[in-house]
């Protein structure tokens, strides 16, 4: 097929790509090894107030071996824990983003179970969590509490997480 | 193929794609084999230092990914603002449109000497003990970093364990910028 000479190019890209381009979009990453079967790896993401923004955020688990994975809502806890630094993914931009993410929070209420997912096996690992942003991706409520639990299946479990999120400014956000 | 009359064609292209038609897509391609835990494998990356004219700051800002793949797992780190004492040997970067005369911005050192890593901005551990796989920043529309100018990156890449002759990766650099080298003016949203 021949494309006719009057059809220019339109380039086009993805939401999340072209929120990256207008630099709202925002990522942490980290790691953990060695961790034990049976005991949970915490980590804990604190929306934005809704006069600011609402974040689309996708959870990228990677684990070997395997693990289940949740993701609850309204978590009580009775301390943040250790503060991790989210990234502009344009880093030429100032912005910052307006929600917070700690590792290994002290958990009094779990809250709401709104994802639940075994990866891999007690043997194999695999790539799991709210991974896929078409069909994935949260909108989390303003000003709360959200606890991603990682409970390995085996013992000496490496973990890589990726928490992404774009956000939709509001009238008074940015 | 030949299309009813009625059905008029409307291809579309990615924007990365419609870069490298440009020529302003750019990639590296390296083997790294043996790789013990006492000796990371480590690639700078310098984004652009200076911005010939006609250029400005925003359109020669790189869009970078990088991918790994490795046959056993391996630790990926990737810093901000490191400092060097020496550059490393020179990784030659390829514009993916063969035909095109552009030329890169930014430059790729392999076994730089580093003073200081600088900020730790991405970390991921990819495979295993007993397996490789890929990682690294591996989908664009989710993952691209657009960088600062005039900056030093550093990629490290750290084996799991050490086996008789060791780790092999493959590391890829893969990079766009917004440099108006179309003969046609095409406005690109969103930078």
């Amino acid at each position: 097929m021949t494309v006719p000479i009057a059809i220019t190019p339109s380039p086009r890209v993805n939401l999340p790509h072209h929120l990256i381009h207008e630099g709202r979009y925002f990522a942490v990453t980290t790691t953990a090894a060695g961790l034990p079967a049976g005991i949970p790896k915490d980590y804990m993401i604190i929306s934005p107030p809704a006069f600011i923004s609402i974040a689309h955020v996708i959870t990228i688990v990677t684990v070997f071996p395997g693990a289940k994975f949740d993701l609850f809502e309204s978590t009580v806890v009775s301390a943040n824990g250790i503060p991790l630094p989210s990234f502009n993914q344009d880093r030429t931009n100032p912005a910052v983003a307006r929600g917070f993410v700690f590792e290994d929070p002290i958990i009094i209420s779990e809250g709401t179970n709104i994802f639940s997912q075994i990866i891999g096996s007690t043997i194999e690992g695999g790539t799991g969590g709210t991974s896929d942003r078409d069909e994935e991706e949260f909108l989390f409520k303003p000003l709360t509490n959200y606890l991603a639990r990682i409970i390995p299946l085996s013992n000496n479990t490496l973990l890589s997480i990726q928490m992404r999120a774009y956000r939709q400014a509001t009238e008074q956000g940015t | 193929m030949t299309l009813p009359a009625s059905i008029i064609a409307n291809p579309r292209v990615n924007l990365n794609h419609h870069l490298i038609h440009e020529g302003n897509f750019f990639s590296t391609h390296t083997i790294s084999r043996g790789l013990p835990i006492a000796n990371p494998k480590r690639f700078m990356f310098v984004s652009p230092h200076e911005i010939p004219p006609p250029f400005t700051p925003e359109t020669t800002k790189v869009h970078l990914i990088f991918v790994i793949s490795c046959d056993l797992g391996v630790k990926i780190e990737f810093f901000e603002d490191t400092i060097v004492t020496a550059n490393g040997a020179v990784v030659p970067i390829i514009n993916q449109n063969r035909l095109s005369t552009t030329q890169p911005l930014g430059q790729v050192f392999e076994n730089p000497t580093v003073f200081s890593e600088g900020t730790l901005i991405f970390s991921q551990i990819v495979g295993s003990t007993t397996t490789g796989g890929t990682g690294g920043m591996v989908d664009r529309d989710e993952q691209e970093l657009i960088l600062k100018v005039s900056t030093e990156y550093l990629l490290k890449i750290t084996p799991l364990i050490d086996v008789p002759g060791g780790t092999n990766i493959t590391t890829h650099f893969k990079g766009y910028d917004a440099r108006p080298s179309s003969p046609v003016a095409i406005p690109l949203p969103g930078f």
